[in-house]
Parts: C-alpha cells; structure tokens; sequence
C-alpha cells in the first residue's frame, strides 16, 4: 500500500520536476560532451594499460593484478557511465555517431539493440510494477510480497549470489527472453516485434565476439602468458558483473523501495509516473569517483525521473529532487552504500521465506 | 569478404564497427578534432567578400584526396559540444589546391540560421575544423564545348570554380544574377574576362532586370542554344531556369544545376494532406497539400526537437522509427513501406496519415 497525493499535488508534482528537467535539456552543451568524452578517454587508457601491464605479469605478479585491476575499471566504465547512459540517449544531441544511443555497442554480454528495448523501454516504463517490470527480481527472485511465494525462494540468497557472478550473461538472457516470451508471443498485437531467430542471433553473435575477445584472442596474443591473461579477463569480468549487480540492486531492491500493482498505475498522470521513480528507487551517498564508477546509478532515482539527462548532472539535480520529495512529503530514499546493501540482503533474506501474516490470513 | 571478417574482428575486440573509432578519442588528445571518418582541415584565413559573405580558406589534411571544379564538401564543425554538418560548395580552383593546398569555401550568413552567422563569429585562424571527401557530379567533363554558366546569389561559389580551373581551355559566358552590389568575386571576375576573347561576362542586377527570362537569353548571350548550361543558385530560380532552357529545346544533357541549400520540394508531385502523429511526444499536426513541409519541418513546427544534421538527407542524424503509415522520400523519390522502419525527418514527406516515434 502506497500513500497518494491529491490530484492537485500531482499536478504541481509534475511541473516542479519538469521545471529541473527542462532547465537542464536547455543547458546542454559543451560541459557535458567534454565531460563524456574525458571518460572515453580515461576508460581507453585504463582498457589499454590493463590489458598491456596484465601480460607483464611474468615480470612480477603485482603487474597481473595492477593489470586485472585496470580492466575490471575500463569494463565497469564502459558499462556504466558510458554505456548505460550512452544507450538512454543522453548524449545523442551531440551528433557524434560514436556516442548515440543508434550505433553504442558495449563491453557486456548483452548486446545494445536488446538492452535499448527491454530496459529502455519496459523498465522505465514500467518501474516496480509487479507482473510488468520484469527487471523487479528478474523472475528469479521474490522481493516483494506481492509476488506468490514458491519453494525454489527458500534458497534464493544463493541464486542471488549466482546471479551476481555471472551478471551479464543473466542480463543477456534475460533480455532476450523478454522479447521473445512477452512481445512475441502473449502480446501478439504488437506490430514491433523481433523474431525469435533475429533475437537469437543478436544474444549467440555478441557471445560469441565477447567470448572470442576476452577468452580466445587476448589470451592467445599473449603467448606463454595464454592462462594468466585468460584468468585475469575472467576476473575482471567477474569483479564487473559484481560491481554493476550490487550497484543496481542498491538502485532498486532496498528494503523500502516500493512496489505497484497494475491497478494502480492504470492511466497514470505523468505526476503520478514521477511520484513511482521516486519511490521505486534508491540511492547511494558517496564520494565523485564513487558516483562516476557507479554511472550515477548512485543518483538511481534522479535517473529514473530523467533517464536521458546525461548523468553526470545528477548529483547537481539530486537536492532539488531531495527538497521536492520533502515538500510533498514523499520519501526520499538514500543512504551509505553498506547502509543500503544490508537493506537489500535483508530483504532477499525476508521474502525467502512466506509471509507470516499471509499465512495466517489464509 | 575481406572487409566482412575485418568489421566483425574489430566489433569483437573494440565494439566499434572500425578500430579507428575506438581509438579516435585517444588520438584527438594529440590532434584536436581528429575524425575516424572525416578529413581534418586547419582554417587559415577569413576573408568578407561584402556584409552578407564571407570566404573560408582551408586547409585539408594530406590524406584529403582532392577535388574537380564545381564540387562541394561537408564542412563539419562543433558549436557548444553539437556537431554540425553543413554543405557548401568549393569556390576556388583544383590549380589553389595544387599550388598551396588551399580551398575556399564562400558562405553566405543566412538571416535566419543558427549556423553561418556563428561560423563567421566563431571560427578563428589556426582552429581545426573536419571536411568530407569532395562530392557532387556538377563538374565539366567536355571543356572543348563552350559554356554557359548562370548563377544566382551565392550560387556563383561552384562557377567561380569552373571559371578559374577552366579559363585557359574553355570558351565561357557566365551570366551572373545578384541584388545591386551584392555582386562578390566581381574584381577577380573582370581579371579573368580581360585574359582571353574567349571569355565573357555578364553581372545581371537582380533588382532593376528581374530574374533571367528569354530577353536576358537572347541579349547577353545569343549563341545560347549552342553551348553547355551550369546554372547554380536558389531552387525557384534553379526551376525556372531549366524551364526557360528546355522551351527553347535544349537537350536535357546539356542542362547542369546544383541546389543551393536543402533539396527542393517545390516540385513533387504527391499529396501529402494527412495527420502526422509523434507518439512519444503524443503530439498530432495536419500535414497539408498546398503548403508541403517534411517530417522534420512539421516536428519543428510543433515545438520539438529531434537530432538534425544537413537537413537534406546526407548525415543520417535525423533518423526516426516511423511506426505506420507511408512516407515519400524527396532523395531516392521512393515511397516507404507501410509497416514500421527508420526513416530521416528531412526528406521524408507524409503520404496520408503517418505515425512517428518521436
């Protein structure tokens, strides 16, 4: 159950938040194309650097590890503060065709041209909507008490874990299945929908290129040093797919971020579709490097009130957002990075099990 | 083949269709406004030709392949972080180019225009600017055959070319419309007129003659019907040009033209009276006959504000999903599928009722 706003503070909701967004659409320019591309620099260098120092490795392991560390910072990069914000379309006002949401391609499992459809679109559309959002769990988790509890969630603690690790190729999947299952088939009405063969061919194509770059090609130029490049790609992969995982869970899955039943958003005011990002998000507090590494998912709810304002502008944003929120008394959900992660434990932890005040209900 | 398993390498292993785009931000540390795929070119000099032109000389990177007189290149520049592409024909001679590895670009600063009046202002001499490789088929393949060249306004940019490059070879009559004294490159016209018999010209004052008609033909240039025509200016004058050419006979092959500015839509010939619907932006405008407008004019016209470039087909930066409904495109003079697929705003007109995801 969600406290509401009267239809007037919806109202006045709405024009205060698209005030924040139109002052910042009219000021783009130079500072945030300079901005994105010293990122492209330093992810370029750091992706260089990484992968020439890791193969030095037979020099002195800490070479390997200064190498692996490099990587892990230009993949997470790429990811987050180029990609992900790339791909909303933050950055296409620039008409740099290397740097629009059209042509971005990025260093993940995933390929651009799913993640633009199922994340874009269906997340952001639809966010903490339960049956429509399928990003709220993934289907693999129950997070809320809305969702039937089943007996594969007494040990979903550990599918989190999992699905953690291997973060991008859960995401691939995922994405893929979106449109296959849902547009394809349930929603036949649809006139935009994709083949199940083309979708296939986008998720097995990108395997393939990311499989043959990090596991076959690198390792192989590397010579003697096949395995030890081939184990430092695989962890900077990992300690990507953990990075990027935690920092979304954050973003949504705190214990007080809020979920939405169809019925309520059935013709929703864009007042009332603001009022759900706020709530269906959260945020971290933390340091400049701390909110560019993160891609300023850090300021989740901030993006997810303007996904194609580009992101580095969020941490301006957030305290007008903040100072909104508490004018109309909505909650204003953001905290320290280990305040906020214990919060999604707990509450991975608590819908594991069935409700107790549902069972006695019944 | 070859370039196939090259592109899939490079998307593999950089997630960029070439591997210069990956490295292109890492070598503009060195070489400001390097471009993968454009040419650099390092301004050199601005000079006003009167209040409304000004004359751009550039100097192309060594890896920029040259040009043929009449050609024009995309000059692309960065105003506030935006890339801008912007066409404009070469007004100096190939000879300018070989001699000192110069070219001209002379721009006239449209009132109206977000970009040339900036260009002036803004561009300074020693700054970096990108160019195209030189394009367009408005080029003098038989220079024994005499000529005859009809300009309008700034459309004289093309003809200055082909005079300089051909005013030792070729017999040439240029007949050169402007408003009074708007006239530009006039000293250096007489220059060339004064070298050989075989050259003539004729600065016609739009103002107090009107706009070319038979009389105009007749008197300044009796021997028209036997020479070659290139006539460069504004597409109403273009059109009424070729007209007059083609009611005193003139074989089709022997009328050359160049638009100035966007492609003309004055003459297609298809109705494109419809409701014009922009999806994201749940905005509908009435598309109407009489007063033909592209998609992008119409997204304009009510207030929105998609990516545009050229604005006449060539950079790809308007590209829109249009979700139902057929467009013409005023380039290919195509029509579009019914279904859904990309489209680009600026040369796409409304064939009945049309829905975009903008």
């Amino acid at each position: 159950m969600n406290i509401s706003l009267s239809k007037q503070q919806y109202k006045k909701l709405a024009q205060d938040l698209d005030a924040i967004r139109d002052q910042h659409i009219n000021d783009l320019g130079k500072v945030d194309s300079d901005y994105i591309r010293k990122i492209i620099r330093l992810q370029r260098i750091a992706e260089i650097l990484g992968r020439i120092v890791m193969v030095l490795g037979f020099l002195n392991a800490f070479f390997w590890v200064a190498g692996v560390a490099l990587l892990s910072i230009a993949k997470i990069l790429d990811n987050m503060e180029i990609g992900h914000n790339v791909l909303h379309g933050q950055y296409d006002w620039m008409n740099d065709e290397n740097i629009n949401s059209r042509t971005y391609e990025w260093d993940i499992a995933c390929d651009a041209s799913s993640w633009k459809r199922v994340h874009n679109y269906e997340h952001h559309t639809y966010t903490n909507i339960i049956g429509k959002d399928r990003d709220f769990g993934y289907g693999l988790m129950r997070l809320s008490t809305d969702i039937k509890w089943r007996k594969k969630n007494m040990w979903q603690i550990i599918t989190y874990l999992n699905l953690s690790a291997l973060f991008e190729w859960g995401i691939a999947y995922h994405e893929m299945a979106a449109e296959r299952v849902f547009i394809g088939r349930k929603k036949s009405d649809r006139k935009q929908q994709v083949s199940d063969k083309k979708l296939k061919k986008n998720f097995f194509g990108k395997a393939l290129r990311q499989i043959f770059k990090d596991y076959i090609f690198f390792p192989l130029i590397a010579g003697p040093m096949f395995l030890p490049v081939l184990l430092g790609n695989a962890l900077a992969n990992l300690i990507r797919n953990l990075w990027t995982s935690t920092i979304i869970f954050c973003g949504h899955f705190t214990e007080n971020v809020k979920t939405f039943s169809e019925q309520e958003c059935e013709n929703e005011t864009r007042g009332q579709w603001y009022y759900r990002q706020m709530l269906g998000s959260s945020n971290l507090t933390g340091k400049r490097w701390f909110h560019i590494m993160t891609g300023h998912l850090s300021c989740q709810i901030e993006h997810h009130l303007f996904p194609d304002i580009p992101a580095h502008r969020y941490v301006e944003i957030a305290p007008k957002v903040q100072a909104i929120a508490e004018k109309y008394g909505i909650e204003y959900n953001t905290g320290s990075f280990f305040m906020q992660y214990s919060g999604v434990l707990r509450r991975v932890l608590r819908h594991s099990f069935p409700d107790k005040q549902k069972v006695k209900k019944a | 083949m070859k370039n196939k398993i090259g592109q899939w390498l490079s998307m593999a292993l950089v997630n960029h269709k070439k591997l210069s785009g990956f490295f292109e931000p890492l070598i503009q540390i060195f070489f400001s406004s390097y471009s993968a795929n454009k040419y650099r070119a390092k301004v050199i000099q601005i000079n006003d030709e009167n209040n409304h032109i000004f004359t751009l000389n550039l100097k192309p990177s060594i890896f920029w392949k040259g040009f043929k007189a009449g050609q024009h290149v995309e000059l692309l520049v960065e105003q506030n972080g935006v890339q801008i592409t912007r066409i404009f024909s070469i007004s100096s001679a190939p000879q300018l180019y070989k001699s000192k590895g110069i070219i001209q670009l002379s721009i006239q600063k449209q009132d109206q225009g977000r970009i040339t009046g900036w260009l002036r202002s803004s561009l300074k001499s020693g700054q970096f600017v990108n160019i195209s490789p030189a394009k367009g088929d408005f080029i003098i393949e038989n220079f024994q055959q005499p000529l005859l060249l009809i300009a309008a306004g700034t459309g004289i940019t093309p003809l200055r070319s082909i005079m300089n490059e051909h005013k030792n070879v070729s017999n040439i009559h240029l007949m050169y419309y402007a408003k009074s004294s708007q006239h530009i490159f006039t000293q250096e016209l007489k220059e060339i007129e004064n070298l050989s018999k075989h050259i003539k010209i004729t600065l016609i004052n739009s103002d107090t003659s009107g706009r070319i008609c038979q009389k105009h033909l007749e008197y300044h240039c009796p021997d028209f019907a036997d020479r070659n025509h290139f006539i460069c200016g504004p597409p109403e004058m273009i059109q009424s040009t070729k007209q007059l050419l083609r009611d005193n006979n003139i074989e089709k092959d022997l009328i050359n033209y160049e638009y100035f500015g966007a492609k003309p839509i004055i003459d297609v010939n298809i109705n494109t009276e419809g409701k014009v619907s922009f999806l994201r932006s749940s905005l509908q405008v009435q598309s109407n006959n009489s007063n033909k407008q592209t998609l992008l004019e119409l997204a304009e016209s009510s207030d929105l504000k998609p990516t545009t470039g050229c604005r006449m087909g060539i950079c790809h930066q308007c590209i829109c999903e249009k979700k139902q409904g057929v467009v013409y495109n005023t380039l290919t003079k195509a029509f579009s599928d019914t279904g859904t697929e990309e489209v680009q705003l600026c040369i796409s007109l409304p064939v009945g009722d049309v829905s975009i995801n903008l």
